[in-house]
């Protein structure tokens, strides 16, 4: 056994507003994540998000962890209607929300990224890579960065990741990458 | 110790090219300056940003694999990873490939006469290699091609190392060809050449692979018994170390195994130079 491997989800200093936006399974680690960014001031509000009820992580738990929360399924049969995509603009606006937190597939980091430097917060963003080794060693988990000074790299999701600012993942280039791979684009 | 193409090694145990990443995040389970050496992965004259996902997929007992050669050139890897891994200590190995005879050539030349850089590691047997547009070495005169151009730019003291592909039909006469060209020792095998689902070029290593890898080392050593071989492919433990140790190989080189568990090549090399109790519970030691 080995661990923690990797780079989590970083914390601010400052008790600030925080939006925290999970899909699918993904959502889990944003749970704990809501309770340690109350520990330390901040305002928490929550988007949760799934294609149905069943596999809508607990709204309930949701609701215990968070001062706002909004549930979207894309067959809208509980809460809103829709994908994230449809409602992150207007939950940034109205949590004036300084930090984004997102976990889920990577069209909706995407999205959840965009919404964020439109909206002018800083976006936290947990890229789910199938990890061949999770070392760092192999290099099978290529996510495509803008590095400093603006030059193209190639991060790994693993020991680089899995949490990367989203406003440094080159989402379309990643996009262009994974459409060989359904299952992860979906 | 043990003294491969001229070179006084810690251990026989090295790691394979492309499994040990820059060699820091390797560097966390065990001093690289007590493997017989790190082999860093495939570098080009340019930096290369690899090939589209899925990269690596697991079949049964391997990967199939298809990094398409990811790696920050010539320049970002003197700026940064040389000079790091020489502080380890570590004894380093630089695999090359190039798309032309001058740009093996350059590669000889500036890696040669880097400090730290104890050889040159030719990575002949690339198993997407149409893919990625490195010098096309199927025809051993190709290949013998390469390891002239490329032994003619290092300095004296800096050895080449001809990495084969595990061709057990061709190995022979392939070994033959570039030690004549100048090589001092091969290294067999890379992963044997295989593809992805989608039919993508793919190279598959890892245990499945083992077997293959050891007739070539074998048939190495009863046709051409001077030769200084290398043996890599599918090593997890130091029973398999040893296999190809006794088939003839001066060294072995362990990759995907790395990606299971990162501590395999200190453990394979503490086991072969301590000896320990294998299955039957006795203890057995390695001269
Ligand atoms: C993810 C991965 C990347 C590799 N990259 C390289 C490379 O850049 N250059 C090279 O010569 N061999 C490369 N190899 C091949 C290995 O060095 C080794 O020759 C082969 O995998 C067989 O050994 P193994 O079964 O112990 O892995 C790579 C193998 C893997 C699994």
């Amino acid at each position: 056994m080995t661990g923690p491997l990797g780079r989590p989800f970083a914390l601010p200093k400052e008790p600030v507003s925080c939006v925290l936006v999970g899909e699918g399974y993904a959502a889990a680690p944003l749970f704990p994540l809501a309770e340690r960014l109350r520990e330390r001031g901040c305002t928490v509000t929550l988007v949760v998000a799934g294609p149905d009820e069943a596999h809508l992580l607990s709204a309930l738990e949701a609701r215990r962890s968070a001062r706002a929360v909004t549930v979207v399924t894309e067959d809208g049969s509980v809460g809103r209607r829709g994908l994230v995509a449809d409602v992150i603009a207007e939950v940034l606006t109205k949590a004036a929300a300084e930090v984004v937190y997102a976990a889920g597939p990577v069209p909706t980091l995407h999205a959840v990224a965009a919404a964020a430097e439109a909206h002018g917060a800083w976006s936290q963003t947990a890229l789910e890579r199938p990890l061949t080794c999770a070392t760092g060693l192999c290099h099978g988990c290529a996510v495509p960065v803008v590095g400093e000074a603006g030059i193209s790299r190639t991060a790994r999701a693993c020991v680089d990741g899995p949490v990367l600012r989203g406003d440094r993942v080159r989402w379309t280039d990643l996009r262009t990458d994974l459409s060989a791979e359904p299952e992860a684009a979906r | 110790m043990t003294d491969l193409a001229g070179l006084r090694l810690a251990s026989p145990v090295l790691v394979a090219s492309g499994c040990g990443g820059t060699g820091r995040e390797l560097a966390a389970y065990g001093p690289l300056a007590e493997l017989g050496g790190f082999v860093t992965r495939t570098l080009t004259l340019n930096a290369r940003p690899g090939g589209p996902q899925p990269r690596i997929l697991e079949t049964p007992s391997g990967l199939v694999h298809a990094v398409g050669l990811q790696n920050p050139g010539l320049e970002g890897f003197l700026a940064t990873e040389l000079p790091w891994l020489a502080q380890q200590g570590a004894r380093i190995i630089v695999s090359i490939a190039g798309s032309s005879l001058g740009e093996y050539a350059e590669l000889a030349r500036r890696l040669g006469g880097s400090p730290g850089v104890s050889a040159i590691e030719v990575n002949l047997s690339s198993p997407d290699a149409p893919t990625t547009g490195v010098f096309d070495v199927r025809e051993p005169f190709h290949a013998a091609s390469v390891v002239a151009a490329v032994h003619r730019d290092l300095p004296r003291g800096v050895p080449v190392l001809a990495k084969l592909r595990a061709d057990v039909v061709r190995v022979v006469e392939s070994a033959r060809t570039v030690l004549d060209a100048g090589a001092a020792a091969v290294v067999v095998g890379n992963a044997l050449p295989a593809a992805m689902p989608d039919g993508r070029q793919a190279g598959l290593s890892g245990p499945a692979i083992l077997p293959v890898a050891l007739r070539c080392v074998a048939d190495l050593r009863a046709e051409l018994p001077d030769a200084e071989v290398v043996g890599v492919g599918g090593i997890t433990t130091a029973e398999d170390a040893r296999s190809f140790l006794a088939a003839g190989a001066t060294a072995v080189q362990i990759g995907t195994a790395l990606l299971h568990d990162p501590t395999t090549a200190a453990r394979v090399a503490a086991e072969l130079r301590d000896g320990v109790p294998l299955h039957t519970g006795t203890s057995t030691s390695t001269d």
